[in-house]
Parts: C-alpha cells; structure tokens; sequence
C-alpha cells in the first residue's frame, strides 16, 4: 500500500516537473526576440560553456577512442580482417560514443553549474529581486543558457569526433599493430558524412536539455545550502537519463532500420 | 493608494494569511509589525506580485495585480522598488551593475547617463565611489545600502522593505531609518516596511498595522498603537 503510494506521488511529481520544464520552454520561445539585446549575456554563456568544458572533453574523448579501438580490435581478432577496424571505430564514435560521452559528460559539468548558479539565486532571493525591476528571469538567464548549450555542445562535439578517432587511431597503430593507411582507408571507406551531421544534430537536442533542466531545478531549488545541492543532483541525473533516453528517439527517427 | 482585501494563503496546508485587509495611503510610510515567522515577507511579496494569493485581491492605484498577464504585471512593478531582507544583490554582478540593471533594461539611458544616475543614488545612500565593488566585498550594512539605491534607481512611487535595520548595528540601523524618512519627504515616496525591530518602527511610521496570526490585529498611528489596549499587542510592544 505504502509501495503504491509512493510510486503514484513520484508520478505525480514527475508530471508536474514535465509540466514545469515544458513551461519553461514556452518562456524560452516567448523571449527570443528580447535576446538580440542581449548578446553579451550570451556570448558570456557560450565562452563559459564551452572553454570550461573543452579540456575535460579532450581528455575524455581520447581515452573513448582508445578503448574503442582496443576492444573492436579484440573482437575482430580471427573473424574481421583489420581494415575493417577504422571503419567501425569511427562509426561508433560519430554516431554515438562521441555525442553521447560528451553529453554526459557536460550534464555532469555545465548542468551542474546551471543548476547551482541559479539555485544560489534562488534561495538568497536575486531571482525574485530581478522580477521586483520587472526583468523576466527566463529570458534573463534561462534563454541564453538554452541558447549557448544548443550551440556549443555541436560544436564541441566536433572537437570530441577528432580527438576520439586520433586515440582510436592513436591505440591501433602503436598497440595493434595496423599501418596508419590502413586505419584512415578503412574510416574513409564507408565514411558518410551523415554519420557527423546527425552526430551534431544530436547534440542540439542535448545542449537545449542540459541546460534547460539545470535551469528548473535551479528555479526550484529551496531550502538553502542544501536545497541547492539537491537541485544540483537533479539536474545532472534527470540531464542524464534523458540524453539516454532521447539517444534512443532520435536514433529511430533518424536511421531506420 | 495600495488596498489589499482579504488575502488568504497557505502553504502545504499551513495557512500563513488568513483574510488579511490594509489600505496604504500615497505618501505615507505604513510599518507592518509582527513576529518573526508570522507571514510579513509573505504579505509584502503580494503586493508586488511575487507570489499570487489562493484567494483575495491586491489593488494597486486601482489595479487588481493578483490577475494581471505578466507583462502587465511587469509595467505596474515598475512603479515598485524592493529592499530585501538579505538584499539579494547579484553576485555576479558590480555594484555598479547591479544599481543600474533597471535602467539598462527599461530605457535607453547612455553609459554616461547612467553612470550620473547611479553616482547620485550610492551618494544618497551614503557609498559613493563603491561602484567597481562586488557584493562579496561589501559589509551588510552596505549591502542593504545597496538594494536600497538599486530599489530607487528608477524611481519609483512606492518602495517595500523587508525587514531593512534588523541584524544591523543601531548607528547604521538608524542611517537607514533616516534614508527612508529623506526618501519620503525628499521624493514622495509611499512606503511600506515590515519589521519586528520596535525601535525602527516608531521612528519611521506614520501608521502601523500589527499582524498576528494570519491577520490585520491592529491599525493606526504609533501614538494609538501605543495607548492599546489590546493585550496581544501590548505584549508586542513591551520589548520595545
Ligand atoms: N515559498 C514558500 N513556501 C513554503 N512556505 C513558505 C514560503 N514562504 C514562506 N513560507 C512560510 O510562511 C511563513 C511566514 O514566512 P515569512 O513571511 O517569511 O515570515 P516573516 O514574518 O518572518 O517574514 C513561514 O512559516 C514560512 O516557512
Ligand atoms: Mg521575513
């Protein structure tokens, strides 16, 4: 009894939050046109977002490529020839490893910081001390944030694809032995350029999500210290699944089988 | 003229207000008294619309707030200033900045303009030359200094303050008493404070109101309040 109680009321609020979140897109959508006066708000988001971000992302995308070269070579080993393995460790890595590994890791990086940002302005009052001078919090700091996450996740996955494939070609060439025309035959071979497009275009929907949830948990934060840190946790785990989840979608929407 | 009638709220099923009813008179500076935690700042961010009733209205030089569209609601709070409690400023942002987002959202002022109007403001308040200083560098005293020339900045007919001398030293608690009896006399200003520092309350009010549990107990002019005989409110009165 208990059990059903609790699940309904998780339901419940998981209704209201997708509620929440919708709303809050609508404001997004409604304050487009305030934004063009407000180009540095953006511009600072995008510098934030996107420098702070892009040495982790090396680092994590190398290692990413590595091991996926590491392992399609084991599996390959007696049944696919070698020439082969450039090709379906860049496939793996435009397709998916790249957007998504990003994705993750920038929810738990920028989604995070959104989330505590704004929670702190939430819970010491600035966000309501900015509606007193009639300044719309949305498009103030929800709106840019948006913005910037659907801009610069593409373009910093760009950078993840490149790092990836040199780590992957990186372990194959001086682990498994394969000639480095080998493995650039082998990824030039069946290369589309659709497979990085719909990589980036990913990434769009993935920006636009992280920082939309680390911007409503941020709003909702309440309680002080602690309830920022709550919302900081919900912002990275609800960023998280949905980037799975909305992987998932878009990958049926975009290559059918 | 600001008329609130019958405001109820509650959160969680804790009813804060109960029917609360108060008229402010334009110009006059209406102290709102009560115990901490009884629903002041609840009470005074329904005048400005920060937070909607469950039922009751809040009239506003005739204008119902409670069910204005947004930007509406946003043209009337722009006759508004608001001193917060912890001042809320920006972190992020300068002094400078901070006093001066009103009027970089709101007109077309130059840099210059602006930087005139935000001198004139943080020399009224007493912290000219702050300007380049961040919020985390400031004393709290000069913080709430701050929110008050950021409340001003454009000027606005009516300025709410939250709690504005408490946890303050009383020499620069009175500076502040001082500022909001100039603002008034200097720029007409209607004003309305909530507090619980008795001191504070008698040395700027015109009229007090007395809330207790969940309503208006009292009105009138210190002099009535304090020949009352109600006995919640002598009780309140005794830790003058
Ligand atoms: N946004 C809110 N959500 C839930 N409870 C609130 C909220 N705002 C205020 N309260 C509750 O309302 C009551 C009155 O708060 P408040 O108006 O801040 O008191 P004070 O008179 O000290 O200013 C408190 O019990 C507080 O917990
Ligand atoms: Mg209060």
């Amino acid at each position: 009894m208990n059990l059903f109680r609790y699940l309904g009321r998780l339901f419940y609020t998981f209704l209201l939050d997708l509620g929440g979140v919708f709303v809050m897109a609508i404001g997004v959508l409604k304050s487009l046109p305030s934004q063009f006066r407000h180009g540095k708000l953006l511009s600072d988001q995008m510098l934030l977002m996107g420098v702070n971000s892009l040495p982790l992302i090396l680092l994590t995308s190398i290692f990413s490529g590595a091991v996926s070269s590491w392992q399609a070579a084991y599996q390959f080993q007696g049944y696919v020839p070698l020439r082969y393995l450039g090709t379906a460790v860049s496939k793996a890595i435009f397709i998916e490893l790249s957007p998504v590994l990003t994705a993750l890791v920038v929810a738990g990086r920028v989604g995070a910081a959104i989330a505590a940002e704004l929670g702190t302005m939430r819970v010491t009052e600035q966000i309501d001390a900015m509606e007193t001078l009639a300044i719309d919090p949305v498009g103030y700091l929800v709106t840019p944030r948006v913005i910037s996450g659907m801009i610069m996740l593409p373009i910093l996955i760009v950078f993840a694809d490149i790092i990836a494939i040199l780590g992957a070609a990186a372990v194959a060439i001086f682990f498994v032995d394969v000639e480095p025309e080998t493995f650039f035959n082998g990824m030039k071979m069946f290369f589309e350029v659709s497979d990085v497009t719909s990589g980036m275009m990913k990434a769009v929907v993935f920006g636009g999500l992280i920082a939309i949830l680390g911007c409503f948990h941020g709003f909702k934060a309440h309680g002080g210290a602690e309830g920022v840190g709550i919302a900081t946790t919900r912002a990275v785990v609800t960023a998280s699944v949905l980037v799975l989840v909305s992987d998932f979608v878009m990958a049926t929407l975009l290559f059918s089988v | 003229m600001i008329r609130i009638e019958d405001i109820h709220i509650s959160f969680e099923n804790k009813a804060v207000l109960r029917g609360v009813d108060l008229e402010v008179r334009d110009g006059e500076v209406m102290v709102i008294l009560g115990a901490s935690g009884c629903g002041k700042s609840v009470l005074l961010k329904h005048i400005i619309g920060l937070l909607s009733p469950d039922s009751g209205k809040v009239f506003v030089n005739g204008t119902e707030i409670t069910s204005l569209p947004k930007h509406e609601l946003y043209r009337v709070r722009r006759s508004f200033g608001m001193l917060f409690q912890s001042a809320a400023l920006f972190d992020s942002m300068t002094v400078y900045e901070n006093v001066s987002l009103g009027l970089t959202e709101h007109t077309s002022a130059s840099e210059t303009e602006k930087r005139e109007i935000v001198a004139s403001k943080l020399e009224l308040v007493g912290l000219s030359g702050t300007e380049d200083m961040y919020p985390a560098e400031l004393s709290g005293g000069m913080r709430k200094r701050v929110g008050l020339a950021r409340a001003i900045c454009m000027d606005p007919a009516i300025v709410l303050y939250d709690e504005p001398t408490t946890g303050l030293d009383p020499v620069i608690a009175d500076t502040i008493n001082e500022l909001i009896l100039r603002l008034q006399e200097r720029l007409k200003i209607t004003s309305i404070a909530v507090t619980h520092d008795m001191r504070s309350a008698f040395k700027i009010a015109d009229r007090m109101a007395m809330l207790s549990e969940g309503k208006i107990r009292f009105v009138g002019t210190p002099d009535e309040i304090s020949a009352s005989q109600d006995p919640l409110v002598v009780e309140f009165l005794s830790h003058r």
